[in-house]
């Protein structure tokens, strides 16, 4: 099992949502938080922003479906300019369903 | 060394954190999310303003087709995409995990939708900022 945290933006956050529900991947856990990537945040004219709003998307899915569920984020999320965002994908190992009980 | 992520209900915080220290945690980070699991969200039925008390018992789950599949469908029901959840993440090192998960379903056990999952993940390494511990050390 594999947990990938994608850091989107908030304007994509719809059509990432949408099309993972499409795709089959309806469970997932989003929080608003901030950050700032290479750049180190946005200079527009004079002012500098520090931190950028971004969408938080945390899954876990099963080891085969990674590429699929990477590849239906990147697809949704790009617009090719920076600040689209990152995705990480780390190992899982134990996943339970506190309602039945399953998986302990 | 353990992460655990557990995904709970934001009603249930206080009798977790009472049952998490009471086998001995008392670290831990807590995030607000919104989140929703397999039946993607919930479908609430518009109550009748007089039954407010009873939201609970008239809000239905349907499992296939999911909520946001059907919303619009119908003007009597409305759809609940994202519901509220509180993120905890636990750095184990002494307590054992299997204890912990167990602590924490025993009390957030309530056997509708939407209990929560708990996840497990292994840790490398831990600092302690203000003395520069490392390893286990620095989380007991």
């Amino acid at each position: 099992m594999k947990m990938i945290r994608a850091i989107v933006r908030p304007e994509k956050e719809d059509d990432v949502v949408l099309a993972l529900e499409g795709a089959g991947f309806p469970a997932m856990t989003k929080a608003h938080v901030f950050g700032r990537g290479k750049q180190k945040g946005l200079q527009v004219g004079p002012v500098h922003y520090d931190l950028l709003s971004k969408v938080l998307l945390l899954l876990v899915v099963n080891d085969d479906d990674v590429p699929k569920v990477m590849g239906v984020i990147t697809d949704n999320s790009k617009t090719g300019f920076i600040g689209d965002g990152k995705i990480f994908v780390s190992e899982v190992e134990d996943a339970y369903t506190i309602r039945t009980g399953e998986g302990l | 060394m353990k992460e655990i992520m557990a995904i709970i209900r934001q009603s249930m915080m206080k009798e977790t954190l009472a049952a998490l220290s009471e086998i001995g945690i008392d670290s831990v980070t807590v995030h607000s999310v919104n989140g929703r699991g397999r039946q993607g969200g919930n479908i609430m039925e518009s109550v009748d303003p007089e039954m407010k008390a009873n939201v609970e018992s008239v809000s239905k789950i349907y499992k296939y087709p999911t909520p946001s599949s059907m919303a619009g469908l119908s003007k009597l029901t409305k759809p609940v995409f994202w519901i509220p959840k509180n993120l905890l993440t636990i750095v184990v090192s002494e307590v054992p995990v299997k204890k912990v998960i167990e602590t924490i379903a025993n009390v957030n056990r309530s056997g509708r939708f939407g209990d929560g999952k708990v996840f497990t993940l292994p840790i490398n390494d831990a600092v302690r900022i203000r003395t520069g511990e490392t390893g286990d050390a620095a989380i007991i």
